[in-house]
């Protein structure tokens, strides 16, 4: 465990010195992963309450249709759209050898997440 | 994620699903929690009466199965950055193959349950 936080130590110190895009999109590509999957045991948690019944599952469902609920809705979109669409940036740039102009495809990932943000406010928090 | 240290198969399914994630969660996205329809659509009449075809069933089935393998197959590649020892790392993979059964254990079953509900599949 003291090479685990030793590792995250240096991982943040890295963060820190080599402040470019590169970087930051690697660490918030990894912070959403875990986020979004953290998500999926709590949607599975969510779900299973249709074992307890039609009403146990309305209720539980029904949390999600409030303020909070609508928040906390939009933070997950905008979890999902930044990992979706750098993970296509990674993609592309490891299959199709694009490495030279992953840069470009950076600035363009985050236009298309900023229409997306845009979007959901509409969609989700109107 | 760092292909010497995770293996190929890994590497190369972590990228599959991940294009194949993009189609699946972005239809269960508009369809369930970002189209103007998306309160109704959520609740148990609704599941019921419109999400219970076979074909919807089929479609959660692979993408449940899609996004457990890609959710913890990208931690599997977060841990093995860390250089655990061998043995760490071989029960974080153990754990993680535990884990994932589990999960889509409890998935599947919730999608058979809509399914007997609705008399389909």
């Amino acid at each position: 465990m003291a090479g685990f936080s030793q590792k995250l130590k240096e991982g943040f110190k890295d963060l820190a010195k080599n402040r470019n895009p590169g970087m930051l999109s690697f660490w918030i590509h990894r912070v959403t992963g875990v986020a979004v999957t953290i998500f999926l045991f709590l949607h599975i948690f969510t779900l299973s309450s249709v074992f307890r019944g039609k009403d146990a599952y309305d209720y539980a469902i029904s949390k999600f249709d409030t303020k909070s609920g609508y928040i906390f809705q939009y933070v997950l979109l905008l979890a999902v759209a930044i990992h979706l669409l750098n993970g296509i940036r990674i993609t592309v740039a490891d299959f199709w050898g694009l490495t030279r102009i992953q840069k470009k495809l950076l600035w363009i990932s985050l236009l298309v997440f900023l229409l997306i943000a845009a979007v959901g406010v509409k969609t989700v928090l109107w | 994620m760092n292909i010497e240290k995770h293996g190929f198969w890994s590497w190369f399914l972590q990228r599959i699903t991940a294009l194949l994630l993009v189609l699946g969660i972005s239809v269960h996205f508009f369809t369930f929690h970002f189209s103007p329809s998306r309160y109704a659509s959520r609740y148990y009449d609704e599941i019921v009466q419109r999400f219970c075809s076979p074909g919807w069933i089929a479609f959660h089935c692979c993408l449940l199965a899609l996004v457990v393998f890609h959710g913890l197959n990208g931690l599997w590649g977060i841990l093995a950055d860390f250089n655990l020892s061998k043995r760490t790392n071989f029960f974080f993979k153990q754990a993680l193959w535990f884990v994932g059964v589990i999960l889509y254990g409890i998935g599947l079953y919730i999608l058979i349950w809509f399914a007997i509900k609705n008399g389909g599949v």
